[in-house]
């Protein structure tokens, strides 16, 4: 139980490092925003005026204190690009991204397990030589590129989807699948890779243990064997990854949101960024880290729960 | 696979017309102007157009890059939004394809023989999107809303009547963001036996007679009651703003109670998508109907069916020159950079010979008053240009070039000029930053060299875009100074007679051009791409989209 609390501080701590920093670090950047939202042909008034009403004309520490005492109630401020409560931004924009998200990891789990069990099996196999050099390849390309690759083959070539139209959920829930499982594929062949080489790593490792050979000598079949003693525990190993393999697919869907025309929190962090927005970006920069936060510390629990082995006493 | 060009390219853009439009009440009036060149734009139907039949209604779906902030027409003054306030807002006047203004909110405006005074009749039976009568205190409180606002323009407004009331503007001291006094203009009301009576005449009385008013009086028109325009716009025009989702799309949806023609299409979505290069890939994927294609975007639709048109985007591109910058301080050395720079190359490599040249930083879309005889004053002399800056002591000159990330052309633009400088011998750094820094630091606050970006005005006359070179102009981010400049300009703003304004405003532009501001090299042409399935492009001398006008074609 003290390891949790103290668990929680230490992320609470991290949290709010890390607001200072994103918050000093983006008010260093030149630019200003009144002038971005304006344009050239605005008057000195009408930039003045504009400062004072978004609060840009008071001192940084005023700004920050005033900030952070709002988010701590739930009040992220008003974005400065649409004049509008970020949380009321966000919620449009989180739900497209948490879907894409899910939609990827259901992908990464579905496949990168079975796959890293049957490269395991085959260790001398070309096809396991094959998979292990595509594995390579998956890990190694850069996100936009596969992004581009699959809307020139897919979209372009064999018209399988239309690039560039997004559907919302609600409006259609085919169309919206349709289009969301071709980035979702992007963003999840890196991070599947990586999976099914650990899994296939701890796998191997797994096999050579003890009771894989006590259960063969029992006359357990080759499939039982794999399928549920060796891979409950090559799982167990792995389960440390998911906390990675999540940040990764966060991290990756900011870049793909914009080459397939998502609006979702990327494509907002990066218009926020350019526009200088800067209670947008720290709103969005808290709910990711809180995100990746909260995933590492399921996992931390969940190990905990699974693997008595490593259970922390103290 | 067939691919049809029309060649839209804006003629005289400007003629006297604009004034015959307000009444025809002018000294020198636009009756005798010549009309010959007055650019009638419509195309002409060409292949594809005709091979379908125009049907009413349909959904076109345009896709762009940038996405306006806000809908409110006194804050935002970005060109991207201007074009979107083109079809939702309307003004008491309205700017016609061919450059001249016609009543619209107002369905009569003359002006004195000074003209400082203009009287405007209100159309009556005109109603805003959300369902009210257009009245007489809208129109008040828009004109108030404009000139407390300093939307461009409406700052030469003294004072304005009607309805039993006389509005006088004034001033009132207010401080800037660095703590310095400023004037902040005030409007106060007040009864009077003067001003009209009744509730549709409205008179606008200047501090300085001015031909352009009706250009300015373009600017809109929203209800009085109006709370939040950002968000919810509310005009007059011909289409109405139904949805807007931040960084996905906008809807704008047919008015069906608009006092004018209706326009034929249902809808017209602008589907935003943040990188420019992925326009052409989601029209060839058909997930957009069209798209304005910067420079050699279109060059990837080869081989596929598309309507191409071509108009001026109504800005010039400029080599700034920062004239504050030490070396740039004597003029020899700006006419040397103009001399080695090659304008028509760029034109060829950077924009496939789609672009205008310009030598002045007036449009040349403006034919009325732009100065054709300054287009080929620097035409390119590497021997000239060597010589200048010997003489000035500047044989081994130095520059960073600090340019717009985000404009690609710019950008393009930057390194084919430094390979024109190189061989003067110049040599030139290339600094690209983002569009905010760049606003920031190059506009706002001229901290810069040399910058390559185009400049756009907010109307169409002359004002628009000498203004800045003005030298206590707020704006005038090159530095430029010169007694000869803002004297003749400040003659051309006061002066009566048409003629002899035209003549003033092209005499100010050879100031600009003999002093070498900066080195003004083209109006890249921007190029339109629709789908043969949609027809009715108009194209305008502001940087606008006017969808009223677009049908589709089965």
């Amino acid at each position: 139980m003290r390891y949790f609390v103290k668990k929680l501080g230490i992320m609470l701590i991290t949290l709010f490092v890390i607001s200072i920093v994103t918050f000093w670090l983006f008010h260093i950047v030149p630019g200003d925003p009144a002038a971005m939202m304006l344009g050239t042909s605005a008057s000195q008034e009408q930039l003045d005026d504009l400062r004072e009403e978004l609060g840009l004309d008071r001192p940084l520490i005023e700004q920050y204190t005033e900030w952070i005492t709002g988010a701590v109630h739930g009040d992220f401020g008003k974005s400065i690009m649409y004049r509008k409560p970020v949380a009321n931004l966000l919620k449009g924009k989180l739900s497209v991204s948490l879907a894409l998200g899910a939609i990827a990891l259901a992908l990464v789990i579905l496949i990168g397990i079975p796959l890293g069990v049957f490269t395991a099996g085959r260790k001398h196999a070309i096809s396991e030589q094959l998979l292990n050099f595509v594995n390579i390849l998956g890990i190694s390309i850069p996100g936009f590129f596969l992004s581009i690759l699959l809307i020139w083959v897919f979209g372009l070539i064999l018209h399988w989807f239309t690039p560039g139209r997004f559907v919302t959920f609600a409006r259609n829930p085919v169309k919206f699948l349709q289009f969301m499982i071709w980035p979702a594929i992007a963003i999840a062949i890196p991070q599947t890779c990586v999976l099914s080489k650990y899994i296939r790593t701890a796998v191997i490792e797994e096999v050579r243990s003890d009771y894989v050979r006590t259960a063969r000598s029992k006359g357990s079949t080759k499939f039982r064997i794999m399928y549920v003693h060796v891979l409950k525990n090559a799982i167990i190993s792995v389960v440390p990854l998911i906390g990675m393999i999540v940040s990764g697919i966060f991290s990756g869907s900011i870049v793909i949101e914009q080459v397939f025309g998502i609006p979702g929190i990327g494509r907002l962090l990066i218009a926020s960024v350019t526009s200088r927005d800067y209670p947008t970006v720290q709103t969005l920069v808290m709910y990711i880290a809180i995100l990746i936060l909260v995933v590492n510390f399921i996992v931390d629990i969940l190990i905990q729960i699974l693997d008595p082995r490593i259970r922390i006493s103290r | 696979m067939k691919k049809n060009i029309l060649a839209l390219v804006l003629g005289a853009v400007m003629t006297a017309s604009l004034i015959t439009g307000c009444g025809g009440k002018t000294s020198s009036g636009g009756s005798s102007a010549p009309a010959a060149d007055a650019g009638s734009t419509s195309s002409a139907a060409s292949g594809s157009e005709a091979s379908g039949q125009m049907v009413e209604g349909g959904d076109f779906i345009k896709g762009v890059s940038t996405e306006a902030p806000g809908f409110d027409p006194f804050t935002t003054q970005t060109a991207d939004a201007r074009s979107i306030f083109f079809n939702i807002y309307e003004g008491l006047m309205a700017t016609e394809p061919d450059g001249s203004f016609s009543p619209a909110l107002a369905d009569s405006c003359q002006a004195s023989d000074d003209l400082q005074t203009y009287t405007f009749t209100l159309r009556q039976g005109v109603k805003f999107h959300n369902g009210n009568e257009l009245t007489m205190d809208d129109v008040i409180y828009s004109i108030e809303k404009s000139i407390t606002s300093g939307i461009n323009g409406f700052s030469e407004i003294a004072q304005f009547s009607a309805a039993g009331k006389t509005y006088t503007v004034g001033s009132e001291k207010g401080k800037d963001d660095e703590g310095k006094e400023i004037d902040k203009p005030v409007v106060t009301a007040a009864d009077s036996a003067d001003a009209p009576a009744d509730d549709t005449t409205l008179v606008i009385n200047l501090n300085k007679p001015d031909s352009g008013f009706p250009a300015i009086a373009t600017s809109p028109i929203v209800p009085k009651d109006a709370e939040d325009l950002a968000s919810h716009p509310i005009g007059t025009g011909p289409f109405e703003l139904t949805e807007f989702v931040e960084q996905d799309y906008t809807l704008l949806t047919r008015f069906d109670d608009y006092w004018g023609e209706p326009a034929h299409l249902d809808t017209v979505t602008l589907k935003y998508y943040e990188n420019t290069a992925s326009l052409a890939t989601n029209y060839l994927a058909g997930a957009i109907d069209g798209f304005n294609s910067n420079a050699g975007g279109w060059k990837e639709l080869e081989g596929t069916d598309y309507v191409q048109n071509v108009r001026h985007a109504n800005a010039v591109q400029l080599l700034a020159l920062n004239n504050e910058f030490e070396p740039f301080k004597d003029v020899r050395v700006r006419q040397a950079v103009a001399y080695a720079v090659d304008s028509d190359e760029i034109i060829e490599k950077v924009s496939y010979g789609l672009g205008t040249k310009a030598g002045t930083p007036v449009i040349p879309g403006l034919q009325k008053y732009f100065n054709d005889e300054l287009t080929n004053v620097y035409d390119v002399n590497i021997d000239k240009a060597k010589e200048l800056l010997k003489e000035a002591g500047q044989e081994n000159l130095k520059f960073k070039i600090r340019v717009p990330s985000n404009y690609q052309v710019h950008v393009d633009t930057a390194q084919v000029i430094a390979n024109q400088l190189a061989k003067a011998g110049i040599t030139v750094e290339i600094e690209s930053v983002d569009w905010n820094t760049w606003l920031n630091r190059v506009y706002r606050k001229s901290e810069f060299e040399a910058t390559v970006v185009s400049v756009d005005g907010p109307i169409a006359y002359p004002t628009s875009f000498l203004n800045r070179y003005v030298s206590t102009a707020s704006d005038n981010f090159v530095n430029f100074h010169s007694e000869a400049f803002d004297e003749t300009y400040a003659k051309a703003l006061l002066e009566t007679d048409d003629a002899e304004q035209v003549r003033l405003f092209k005499e100010a532009q050879k100031i600009i051009s003999d002093e070498c501001a900066s080195v003004y090299i083209q109006d890249i042409d921007s190029v339109v791409i629709n789908s043969p399935a949609f027809g009715g492009f108009e194209a305008y001398p502001l940087y606008v989209d006017d969808y009223s006008a677009m049908y589709a074609v089965q």
